[in-house]
């Protein structure tokens, strides 16, 4: 007796031999649920490979972003931008970008879910007061900076924190820098490292992880993320669920 | 002793090399790296076509992914040219394809020579992008929907074209029966699921 099932895997295995490709090619012209079979396996390899390319092709969007920033931040700022001509023509691309949102529905896409959650997290760690400005620590620096909107400036002093010293919350806010700036992996992988560690905060981090994660198309882990947020209930509860809702 | 341009050129292979080994490991560093380094040479190559900078990107990233899908699928297991080469090559037949799509500039003396052949470095490759048909479209949604232990060894066996052995060692199964069987279950729940599927 012929097994199928081994036909048709050495077949997807490029394995078969001329004995059993004449086989093969028999019982696809006289056996249908051979056939059918066949053609289930042969769709769901080109939906796979879809599947796999559309991933591929939605984190080197995020990447090019991501290039795009730093060759905008690189360039000199330049204050004749404030034309009127300049501004009438940010006005009609303005206008183009959102017909071309709205007609396209895209109201659920990972860039429209991530911007609609997407808020960063304030310093909650260090009171900068203005009476000690004497005392103009590394870490005051590093948290006026933030504060101050400066995020280039931000992420060099809690990088320099960071191996300086052994405060568990500035890897949480380093990476707040680096997805404001726009470098989605590189703020998901430490995210992530925060999971793995003591810290008060890691049900935050889990929100941004997977809010970044959806930014990269990275769908699968953010639902885990969510389900994991909501399951703890004490931050963003509401939030993850209707993210949720939007992503299954 | 070693000239510094021979030197050079082989600094360049051994990192080319390296690169290769971490991409095929799955690294995204790697993944990374390779793009933003041969990014302004394929659109300093590909604006001799025509095309604008913006659609170009769109061509390099497919042509990126080709590349990198080549390596995963096991088409390209030994690096017998340089990284920045395959992507060039990759990259013209989709330009190609792109200008065949626009029905435009296709007489161009210098475009015929190289329309219809792919290079030799790149000719076992799979390389073009077809749409797909209704079936599949269905099947991409209920696929993506699987759980994670059916998705993962349904592209081991499809996608990354693992043999069984690889299938067990990988997936942690504990024989090569475990693996065949998981993998017909899980075709099975994704048939039922499809055809239990309100109509489209």
């Amino acid at each position: 007796m012929i097994d199928k099932d081994e036909l048709l895997i050495h077949y997807f295995q490029g394995t078969l031999s001329e004995k059993d490709k004449v086989v093969f090619d028999e019982l696809i012209a006289k056996d249908p649920e051979f056939k059918a079979q066949f053609t289930f396996e042969k769709n769901l390899q080109v939906a796979i490979k879809n599947s796999e390319r559309n991933k591929l092709k939605q984190k080197l969007k995020t990447l090019e972003e991501v290039i795009e920033h730093k060759t905008q931040t690189q360039k000199p700022s330049n204050k004749s931008w404030f034309t009127p001509m300049r501004i009438a023509a940010s006005v009609a691309i303005l206008i183009a970008a959102s017909w071309f949102f709205y007609t396209n529905n895209v109201a659920n896409n990972p860039e429209q879910l991530f911007a609609n959650n997407y808020e960063m997290y304030p310093n909650t760690v260090y009171a900068i007061t203005r009476g000690n400005s004497a005392e103009n620590t590394l870490e005051q620096k590093a948290f006026t900076a933030y504060e101050a909107n400066d995020l280039p400036t931000a992420t060099r002093l809690f990088q320099e924190l960071q191996e300086k010293s052994g405060l568990d919350y500035i890897d949480f806010y380093l990476a707040q820098t680096y997805l404001a700036q726009g470098e989605i992996l590189k703020s998901v992988a430490l995210f992530e490292k925060i999971l793995e560690e003591k810290t008060d905060f890691k049900t935050e981090a889990l929100w941004y992880a997977a809010l970044g994660n959806i930014k990269t198309g990275q769908e699968t882990k953010a639902i885990l993320q969510l389900e994991a947020l909501v399951l703890d209930g004490s931050y963003k509860k509401k939030e993850a669920e209707n993210l949720l809702k939007k992503l299954k | 002793m070693l000239t510094n341009e021979t030197y050079c050129h082989k600094m360049e292979k051994q990192l080319d090399q390296q690169l290769f080994t971490a991409l095929k490991n799955g690294s995204e560093t790697a993944f990374t790296a390779v793009y933003e380094d041969n990014r302004a040479l394929f659109l300093n190559f590909g604006r001799k076509y025509g095309l604008a900078d913006e659609v170009l990107l769109d061509v390099y990233q497919d042509a990126y992914i080709a590349f990198y899908e080549n390596i995963k699928n096991g088409k390209l297991v030994v690096l017998n040219s340089k990284i920045a080469t395959y992507l060039i090559s990759i990259g013209k037949f989709k330009i190609m394809e792109q200008l065949r799509k626009n029905k435009k500039n296709i007489h161009h003396d210098g475009l015929l020579s190289i329309a219809h052949e792919t290079d030799d470095e790149i000719e076992n490759f799979d390389i073009v992008q077809e749409d797909l048909s209704k079936e599949q479209k269905v099947m991409q949604l209920y696929f993506d929907a699987l759980g994670e232990k059916c998705q993962d060894i349904l592209k081991m066996f499809y996608y990354k074209n693992y043999t069984i052995k690889q299938i067990v060692k990988e997936g942690g199964y504990n024989s090569e029966n475990v693996a065949k069987a998981t993998k017909s279950r899980c075709l099975k729940s994704l048939k039922d699921a499809i055809k239990n599927a309100p109509k489209l």
